[in-house]
């Protein structure tokens, strides 16, 4: 299917979309009625038609763009992957556009009097205007979601659309995760044999050092050893399970192949592994339906008897993990989507709340700067502690002292909201296969949504409400 | 007996910069008065506070001292708010909308019920001689055609109290007169009318009281009749005496020792002629791109029953 052609007709469905919309809402209160007047201003003034054909025009032009040496499976794979980064993209710069835009207008022009001085207004204007923005963005992400669909599946052969792939859910083991507890019962127990050693140590040195250590112990195999691994999937096993592992054997042994044993419930088999390379080993049917179980990893040594490659690592959360299939390729996009679309109503209340206070310019370098920060991950690590804090009285503490760690504690309160916003990034998940869960995207709309929109929404309308609207500021 | 439906006493407010520094004093200490069903004109130059007085009243800004009362409660209240009609001094409606999509969500915003709101709306264009052009977008109006649509806006929810900020700032000497005939049909109903404006023979001509702002004060505050009335001249309008006649009558004068100050010949106004020129121009069957002849006020205004 030529993609060139799908553009005129995605954006034609938008157009659609938009006009019945502003047709729809043509009945009821205050909520709905400045929703439609913000769909008509996106629609009238050139927003949704220049937005939607950017969109369209940069989801066509993916088949041509992308390299002809790609095999199917990854042309599939960046197909997904750049179509879904550039509609999540595009979908958040025009949410930023229509919330700022729209609210600096009311103000700029004066209309903000007419507005607040009608009843019901002050609590309806801020909620109207986002209802109306997620409207339009819907408006333009139906096509998109469509336009991208009709795409994948038309990019391998039988088409991926027909076929509908399973998804998979990604599983890693219990013991690449090291909890608090624990931490805590590893640090007493080398109290307990080491109090020389240990009991020396500040109160965070000592467990920075046993978190350290546990997960090295259970991210390393030496040759000749095994380790456990525990896995627990309460939905069960199902049939096309696999372990999937990326094993790392060090940079001098980055060309050698080693042997690794893999041992089931009551299976076992070998399989040859390379450094980096990701492989993986079918589950036997017998562990179908299991909820808790135990798989043994033995590193057997290189496969050549001359080379001595001392132990194998495991690096990164993926290096050892269980690909089991749920759900399927279709249900994970529009799952995806879905919390693209909760990014996307988040920013446009941050961009709603910030512009009842600040300019069209300064309110759009505001929330940008928190898309760059959220999006690169900008702030991590900035206020992370890299030194074991010292202990301070804090009566000897000075006033100025206080403040800075006030704010140093906001600005870490921040950075683990802002990792919050990463988790739900799902694109690159969804174009490797990977299901969204339900939990996830539930998640994503009570965190993103719901808990931090709502309490800037609220913050909006407060601030909205106590806000002088008069001539005075132009004086 | 009448009753004050808009009640300022010691009204104050200092506008502050950034840094609350005081920049400028804009009221300093208003008194008003406004009965129930009385057109009331709020006069002044630029920067006398009637606009600081209006957007105190509406709820825009908060005064920095002094009570203010609108209908029974402070301004903003939001039952007070679905009472009040207002008309800002600038055009400022939504370019994009039309005329008519305008008048729905001013009705929608004023808790319209949706039975009337079509009935309404229609009988407003009508009025405001805006039927033919309801469906062309606002920004494409002439400046005053988005007059009209703003009186119609202000109306719609049938208020008990219209603010008009400079209502005839940009219409023609017809609407002018229109608008003019409107409020004293507003007045006949029962309505209150607060009327800021520049132009002073229109606000004369239909207004019971007025007031006079200066430096943030009331300078002068009372009926037309009473503020404009002077002991020491008389005018007289008689139809055209013979130069005989008008040289006996002078002479007359003089003895009694009353000094002339001014007699001419009777002449049209340039409204008078202009009126004449646009009905003689309707009459003939003229057709124009802009505002029609419009109609009187609709019947839903002043809670009359809209089935009649």
């Amino acid at each position: 299917m030529n993609s060139l052609l799908l553009i005129p007709l995605a954006w034609l469905l938008m157009a659609a979309c938009a006009v019945l919309s502003i047709r729809v809402l043509h009945r009821g209160g205050a909520l709905s009625a400045i929703s439609r007047t913000l769909m008509a201003e996106v629609w009238r003034r050139g927003i949704l038609p220049v937005g939607g054909a950017i969109l369209y025009v940069g989801i066509g032009i993916l088949p041509f763009v992308l390299s002809e040496s790609l095999d199917s499976e990854s042309r599939l794979i960046s197909l997904l992957e750049y179509g879904q980064a550039w509609t999540t993209a595009t979908l958040l710069l025009l949410s930023l556009l229509m919330s700022c835009g729209s609210f600096c207008d009311e103000v700029l022009t004066g209309r903000i009097r007419w507005l607040v001085v009608r009843p019901g207004t002050t609590w309806a204007l801020l909620p109207g205007k986002f209802l109306g923005v997620i409207l339009a963005l819907l408006v333009m992400l139906l096509p998109a979601f469509l336009f991208l669909l009709l795409l994948v599946g038309s990019s391998s052969d039988p088409p991926v659309l027909i076929q509908n792939p399973d998804a998979v859910v990604v599983v890693v083991p219990e013991t690449l995760q090291v909890t608090d507890q624990e931490v805590e019962t590893y640090l007493a127990l080398q109290m307990l044999e080491d109090p020389q050693g240990w009991g020396l140590l500040a109160e965070e040195q000592g467990r920075q050092r046993a978190r350290a250590q546990i997960e090295r112990l259970a991210r390393s195999i030496s040759v000749g050893n095994s380790h456990d691994y525990w896995f627990q999937f309460p939905a069960g096993l199902v049939k096309g399970s696999v372990l999937s592992i990326r094993p790392s054997l060090g940079r001098v042994h980055r060309s050698e192949r080693a042997r690794l044993r893999v041992q089931f419930e009551d299976e076992m088999t070998e399989v040859v592994i390379r450094n980096g390379e990701r492989s993986t080993i079918t589950l036997p049917e017998s562990m179908n339906g299991s909820r808790e179980f135990r798989i043994g990893l033995q590193f057997l040594g290189a496969v050549d008897d001359e080379i001595r490659i001392p132990s194998v690592l495991w690096s990164g959360n993926d290096a050892i993990e269980l690909r089991v299939p749920d759900g399927t390729l279709v249900s994970a996009l529009v799952k995806s989507q879905m919390l693209a679309l909760v990014r996307c109503a988040f920013v446009a209340v941050l961009g709603l709340t910030a512009s009842t206070f600040l300019g069209m310019p300064v309110a759009t370098l505001f929330v940008l700067c928190f898309l760059v920060a959220a999006a690169g991950g900008g702030f991590t690590g900035a206020f992370e502690t890299k030194e074991t804090p010292v202990f301070a009285d804090p009566r000897g503490q000075e006033p100025s002292r206080v403040l800075i760690d006030a704010l140093a504690e906001g600005g870490d309160f921040i950075v683990r909201q802002l990792s919050d916003w990463n988790q739900y990034s799902t694109g690159a998940r969804v174009a490797a296969g990977e299901n969204v869960s339900l939990a996830e995207v539930i998640g994503g709309f009570a965190t993103i949504g719901l808990l931090w929109g709502g309490l800037i929404m609220l913050l909006g309308i407060y601030i909205c409400s106590r806000q002088e609207h008069g001539l005075g500021r132009d004086r | 007996m009448t009753s004050a439906v808009i009640r300022v006493k010691g009204l104050r407010k200092v506008f502050r910069d950034f840094w609350f520094r005081a920049r400028v004093e804009a009221l300093a200490g208003v008194d008003l008065t406004i009965d129930a069903g009385e057109v009331y004109g709020l006069l002044g130059p630029n920067g006398s506070g009637k606009s600081t007085t209006i957007q105190i009243l509406l709820g825009l800004i908060f005064p920095t001292g002094g009570e203010v009362e609108v209908l029974g409660t402070p301004p903003g209240n939001p039952e007070s708010k679905n009472r009040i009609g207002y008309l800002p001094e600038d055009s400022v409606f939504y370019p994009f909308l039309s005329g008519r999509e305008m008048l729905d969500l001013s009705a929608r915003l004023g808790r319209v019920p949706d039975a009337d709101r079509h009935h309404r709306i229609e009988t407003l264009l009508q009025m405001v001689g805006l039927s033919e052009a309801a469906d062309r977008e606002i920004g494409d109006y002439s400046k005053g055609m988005q007059r009209r649509i703003g009186i119609a806006q202000a109306l719609i929810h049938d208020p008990d109290i219209i603010i008009l900020d400079e209502p005839t700032n940009g219409l023609d000497p017809l609407g002018v007169r229109q608008v003019k005939d409107w409020i004293r049909g507003l007045r006949d109903r029962g309505k209150t009318i607060l009327i800021s404006s520049h132009l002073l023979a229109d606000v004369e001509q239909v207004c019971d009281r007025v007031s006079i702002l200066y430096g943030g004060t009331v300078q002068a505050e009372g009926a037309v009749e009473e503020i404009l009335e002077r002991d020491d001249r008389t005018l007289w309008i008689t139809s055209r005496p013979s130069d005989e006649v008008l040289d006996v009558a002078s002479e007359r004068l003089r003895q009694e020792g009353l000094d002339i100050i001014s007699v001419k010949p009777g002449s049209k106004s340039l409204e008078e002629k202009f009126l004449e020129t646009v009905e003689e121009a309707r009459e003939q069957g003229a057709t124009t791109a802009g505002a029609e002849a419009g109609g009187g006020l609709p019947a839903f205004l002043g809670g009359r029953d809209e089935a009649n």
